[in-house]
């Protein structure tokens, strides 16, 4: 039995030339489009390839950082590009169009990103990335100078100039199906009913909310979502966040800011097929969320927002008692009831190991007899890098485990345990009395296994095998 | 040709696929870790063949394709676990050793890795002269000066006036 494709390794030397076309077009996929055409100089084989490949990726600050040419002329030069580029590719499947462009909604230049999008949702694009660098980030981080008295930018203009709207009807009836917008605002059209289809995925970040009930007339006529993602929302338009449908599988929600803490907001989730859940720092004033058995999959965190939100919390988690896994914030002292947590397998506690939060761990274990694997997060670590203030009570509250504590005997319920993990595991006396215990209880436990916390640019770091059966 | 006889329920959970490469070395592998490969998964839905011999890939592309497969197919490994085993998979490798495999993962069909190689390529393009890319990568010009300086004439508009690094 052999696979041979006639391309295999020749004894004469190797060049990128011996690679097919296609692979050749796949590579260059991950090439910033401006620096893909420019490969067309390399060699004759490589002369029209550029134009083949199905992906579009544009930012203005990879072009300006390889430019000697001040910011005006360079945002003036990009932007000649990208129609130069839509003139001359030729209508063959698009695959994605990723544009991080700074926005001046100004002169001659007001209709150029529209026009790009709607060209490449005639090209068949199925995954559109809009990404807007405002002002003050591109000053701060790049000390790109935008004022001038003869320059396109002035910054007496109104902000609002310089934000973006993004009008859904642009993609309305084509083949878009997945759509990342950040830091924009959204224009709806008069008629949402249909024409939204195609919409499997939506992640809006940073996003002017001036209409919620356009919004939710969207989130409900995208009759195929399953992904949405809405992640540090600016809501200025209403007072109901109504996420309504049929399709979403998956839901995140971040840091909902809101704008007038006079009013009181609603965040209405009504999901029947609602799978995952994500609900981190969204901050409302009231949450109806229906209980549903579809949902398998909770993350629950409002740590940053610990004092506002405890009581929202708690209301939320009661109605979760049949999800399989769950990452939530440990309760305080137990203040807190929980509902008997019938399937959950897999449990992520963002906890300390202060003699309440402690208590917490026992209480979840206890409600949670099919329990398989719990993860114990040790964020407070993080928090030694900010400005924690040493009085806060809830972090550093009875921050030693007391001798009383330790010599109280704890018979903990943990039948199914296989696997703990502690991550940002900083080898504490409470964290290793906490093993100890598991230790001695074990039952079916397999391995306790720590993550220390990453070192400098690290992502990750490797595993210590506290102990194994 | 090798044939397995395990037949039993025990040994079938853990069966096993050999493949040999075209320098003609035998590689054993699990069969949850072959499938991962679009076209094994075929071969071995079609035939119950244990033996697949790849004429096209050399030993030592084939040996990281396995170790790759096997990373992939282990159950117990964390996806983030499987994440930084992939950075780390394509980092310092040389453009040649980076194009075999490019091509071995075309052949074999493993769009995971396939993607993961020819955006590392794509990485080690990015922001580079013209020179250095035909350098590096052994690009013969086929272009007489006349007709490389007018093509960067047309193309001038996508050039800019760029500082790029020729190391």
């Amino acid at each position: 039995m052999a696979v041979n494709t006639g391309a295999g390794p020749s004894t004469k030397s190797t060049t990128i030339n011996d690679l097919p076309e296609s692979l050749v077009i796949h590579i260059l996929s991950f090439v910033p489009t401006l620096e893909a055409v420019a490969t067309s100089v390399l060699a004759r084989g490589w002369r029209y390839l550029w134009l083949y490949v199905p992906t579009l990726d544009f930012d203005i600050l990879a072009s300006y950082q390889l430019s000697r040419a001040p910011f005006a002329l360079t945002r003036a030069r990009f932007s000649d590009s990208i129609a130069r580029t839509f003139f001359l590719r030729p209508i063959i499947h698009l695959h994605s169009f990723r544009l991080a462009f700074h926005y001046a909604d100004l002169g001659r230049r007001k209709r150029e990103v529209r026009w790009w999008i709607r060209r490449s949702v005639d090209q068949g694009v199925t995954k559109i990335m809009l990404e807007f660098y405002d002002d003050a980030w591109m000053t701060s981080y790049r000390g790109i100078r935008l004022g001038g008295e003869n320059n396109e930018y002035n910054f007496s203009l109104l902000n609002d100039h310089r934000t973006f709207k993004f009008s859904f009807e642009d993609i309305m009836n084509g083949s878009v199906a997945e759509l990342r917008l950040r830091n924009c605002s959204l224009r709806f059209p008069t008629d949402i009913s249909n024409g939204f289809d195609s919409l499997h995925t939506l992640v809006l970040h940073n996003i002017e909310l001036s209409s919620n009930e356009h919004f939710n007339s969207m989130v409900l006529a995208c009759a195929n979502l399953q992904t949405l993602t809405v992640e540090l929302i600016r809501n200025t338009g209403g007072t109901e966040i109504q996420i309504h449908s049929k399709s979403i599988k998956v839901l995140v929600l971040r840091d909902h800011v809101r704008i007038d803490f006079d009013e009181i907001v609603t965040l209405d989730i009504d999901v029947p097929s609602l799978g995952s859940l994500t609900l981190t720092n969204f901050v409302v004033n009231q949450y109806i969320l229906v209980e549903y058995s579809s949902l398998v999959e909770v993350d629950l965190d409002f740590t940053n927002r610990y004092d506002l939100t405890l009581l929202h919390w708690n209301e939320t988690l009661l109605s979760l008692g049949h999800v399989k896994s769950l990452r939530t914030q440990n309760m305080k002292n137990g203040t807190t009831t929980l509902p008997r947590f019938h399937f959950l397998q897999d449990l992520e506690l963002i906890t300390g190991f202060a003699e309440g939060d402690l208590r917490g761990i026992f209480e979840f274990l206890r409600v949670s007899p099919r329990l398989e694997r719990l993860v114990l997060d040790y964020t407070y670590f993080k928090s030694a890098f900010v400005d924690v203030d040493p009085n806060d009570v809830y972090y550093f509250d009875s921050w030693k485990l007391s001798e009383e504590f330790k010599r109280t005997p704890v018979h903990l319920q943990m039948s199914s345990l296989k696997r703990v993990i502690l991550n940002n595991f900083r080898n504490t006396e409470d964290e290793l009395y906490l093993v100890e215990l598991f230790k001695t209880q074990k039952v079916v436990l397999e391995e306790i296994i720590a993550f220390p916390p990453p070192h400098g640019k690290a992502l990750s770091s490797s595993a210590i095998v506290l102990w194994s059966a | 040709m090798v044939t397995t006889d395990e037949k039993g329920p025990l040994t079938a959970k853990k069966k096993s696929v050999i493949i040999r490469s075209c320098d003609g070395d035998e590689f054993l592998v699990s069969e949850s870790a072959a499938v991962l490969s679009t076209s094994l998964k075929k071969i071995l839905e079609e035939k119950e063949d244990r033996l697949i011999h790849l004429s096209d890939i050399d030993n030592k592309t084939l040996a990281m394709v396995i170790a790759y497969l096997s990373t992939h197919a282990d159950d117990g490994l964390s996806d983030d676990l499987k994440r930084s085993f992939d950075q780390e998979f394509v980092s310092g490798k040389e453009f040649d050793v980076l194009k075999y495999l490019v091509l071995a993962t075309d052949t074999l069909q493993v769009t995971c890795l396939c993607y993961t190689v020819a955006k590392k390529m794509a990485d080690i393009m990015k922001n580079k002269l013209v020179e250095w890319v035909r350098r590096e990568f052994d690009i013969q010009n086929d272009y007489t000066p006349e007709a490389e300086a007018e093509i960067r004439r047309l193309d001038a508009w996508a050039w800019d006036d760029r500082q790029l690094e020729d190391d």
